[in-house]
């Protein structure tokens, strides 16, 4: 929060003898005239939040109203509210309105030379008018709109100033008079999802034997179920208990629906310390979500995965050798 | 919401967005997935076989006699080849051959080859444990130990039994496998089982019948027992 020096704008007065004397008078009821310069001070920046933009082949807005209510058109994400800006002037006439003007402002991302840029192309401002003293706290709030134009934002810190204008009656010059005031905006694009791998898919131990004929198989529910199929001489064999997959998803949109989309590729799960060793293979590869595929109220939602894992066929029947087999495979999560 | 009045301050948005990618929020992470293969099925000897005292007389080229081990110790005296027994338990320490394995999944104890009749000669053959004397005098005659059987086991019971039996009657069978697959009973953890055996004079036939006379002593040999998923 900074508070910055004052631009006043205002007409000279003559002082003359008659003049001091009213302005004597009037001190007596005004003192801020005569002891202190119009000021303005941003108590609070305008902040519009935490927000997601899964796509920006249109234009979406957000508009954040002074009472902190949003409203989104497009397909934006509201992640985490923002807080509305504040001001205080001090040291205007007592009583009189104040009309505010701003300029346009458009946040970039906080050291990147190229971003898109998100515009705030409106403010929401109650009317103003100044107490007996000449203060007055003003809160505030906006509207930002996306470019529209295909153009991936970066997640980040967006940031920008804009010129606020602040034109009231003077009664000391019986004229209008204007105070402006570099005012700061903040947005935080957030648009990619925190996911953190609990616990990963994990067979367990198991012996395996391939033939040449028949493929035994081996699955595992997200739900931790497992089932095995062994036909002819083909062999799995469950030593330990297996685990399904944990994938958790952190600091997403409170009570969103998330997409999730599994690999449905084959995965080679192999022996590297053992090149030679038959692999095995992952596939169908299942997911259960957490509250109906809804983030929580904390923007967090659990995936659990399984997969059915096959061995291969070879020409002769092969025993896999002891260790440890690995692959890694994909899911995509999204807004 | 009141919206003040406005001044664009430079005068539109940026350019930049000339190409449209289909920005969007997808995003495809990696994760791994793993299993641990352990094939190793160990097989604990608790006892080894002991057939104990033997009266074993002399042998011939022809087919020797026998006595057959039950896995519960009892002994079965084989048919006698020719006029007097050669072979004959005369007690002692039988102790039929024991071991554990620890799992709770079916296994199956593969033996050696099942050699099919007693009156074939069996020494020489696949699956003939031959029990020499200490020392490993050639010229004393051995004993044979074949055909080994499963039994009296405890924590599993017996799923199958798999023997592949000799084509002609009265051939040896040179592959033949026995075969018991386990399955251990709910909430046990280790199965054990005995084995037991049939043993025979030698048949001196591998050898133009040199090994004749058996001498007193310890007759001793192995086989191989295996234990697999």
């Amino acid at each position: 929060m900074t508070a910055k020096a004052v631009k006043v704008f205002q007409k000279s007065v003559p002082i003359n003898g008659r003049a001091f004397l009213c302005l004597l008078l009037i001190s007596a009821f005004s003192p801020s005239m005569l002891n202190a310069a119009p000021e303005v001070e941003q108590l609070t920046p305008l902040n519009f939040g935490a927000i997601a933009v899964p796509d920006n082949s249109s234009v979406s807005s957000l508009t954040f109203s002074r009472s902190e209510r949003v409203e989104i058109e497009g397909s934006l994400i509201l992640v985490s509210s923002g807080v509305a800006g504040s001001l205080r002037l001090t040291g205007f006439p007592a009583n009189v309105g104040v009309e505010i003007d701003a300029d346009f402002a458009e946040l970039a991302i906080e050291g990147a030379t190229i971003s898109e840029r998100l515009a705030v192309t409106g403010y929401d401002f109650a009317d103003v008018r100044t107490d007996g003293d000449g203060s007055v706290d003003i809160v505030f709030g906006g509207t930002v709109e996306t470019s529209g134009n295909g153009q991936a934002y970066e997640d980040g810190t967006y940031s920008d100033t804009a010129q606020f204008r602040f034109t009231y009656w003077n009664p000391g010059i019986g004229d209008y008079s204007v105070v402006s005031d570099q005012i700061s905006f903040g947005a935080t694009l957030s648009t990619g999802l925190n996911i953190e791998s609990v616990q990963s898919l994990n067979f367990g131990t198991i012996f395996a034997r391939t033939t040449k004929q028949d493929q035994a198989s081996m699955t595992i529910s997200p739900a931790g179920d497992l089932g095995i199929s062994n036909p002819g001489n083909s062999r799995i064999v469950s030593l330990s208990d297996p685990e399904p997959g944990l994938i958790a998803v952190v600091g997403a949109a409170p009570n969103r629906e998330l997409s999730v989309i599994a690999d449905a590729t084959d995965v080679f799960l192999e022996n590297e310390a053992e090149p030679s060793a038959p692999h095995f293979v992952l596939s169908n590869i299942t997911t259960l979500l957490s509250n109906e595929g809804r983030t929580d109220s904390d923007g967090s939602m659990e995936i659990s995965v399984g997969g059915t894992l096959t061995t291969e066929k070879t020409e002769t029947a092969i025993v896999y050798p002891d260790g440890s087999y690995e692959g890694t495979y994909f899911i995509e999560i999204s807004y | 919401m009141k919206n003040v009045k406005m001044i664009n301050k430079i005068g539109g948005l940026g350019l930049a967005g000339v190409l449209a990618l289909g920005a969007s929020s997808a995003m495809a992470e990696e994760f791994g997935a793993s299993a641990n293969v352990s094939s190793a099925l160990a097989i604990t000897i608790v006892n080894d076989m002991n057939f104990g005292d033997l009266f074993a007389s002399t042998a011939s080229s022809a087919a020797g006699d026998s006595l057959t081990m039950a896995p519960d110790g009892g002994f079965t005296q084989g048919p006698v080849v020719g006029t007097n027994i050669k072979l004959l338990s005369l007690g002692g320490a039988v102790q039929p051959a024991q071991g554990t394995v620890a799992t709770t999944n079916n296994f199956t104890l593969v033996l050696p080859p099942h050699v099919d009749t007693p009156n074939d000669p069996i020494n020489n053959t696949a699956g003939v444990t031959e029990l020499t004397i200490a020392g490993g005098d050639p010229a004393v005659a051995k004993l044979l130990v074949a055909n080994f059987t499963v039994g009296q086991l405890v924590g599993a019971v017996e799923e199958s039994t798999t023997v592949v039996t000799p084509t002609a009657a009265g051939s040896q069978s040179t592959g033949a496998i026995r075969s018991y697959t386990l399955n251990p009973e709910f909430s046990a953890t280790e199965v054990t089982f005995n084995m037991g055996a049939e043993i025979y004079t030698d048949d001196g036939a591998g050898d133009g019948g040199a090994r004749v006379e058996y001498e007193d002593g310890t007759y001793s040999g192995t086989f191989t027992v295996t234990a697999e998923f």
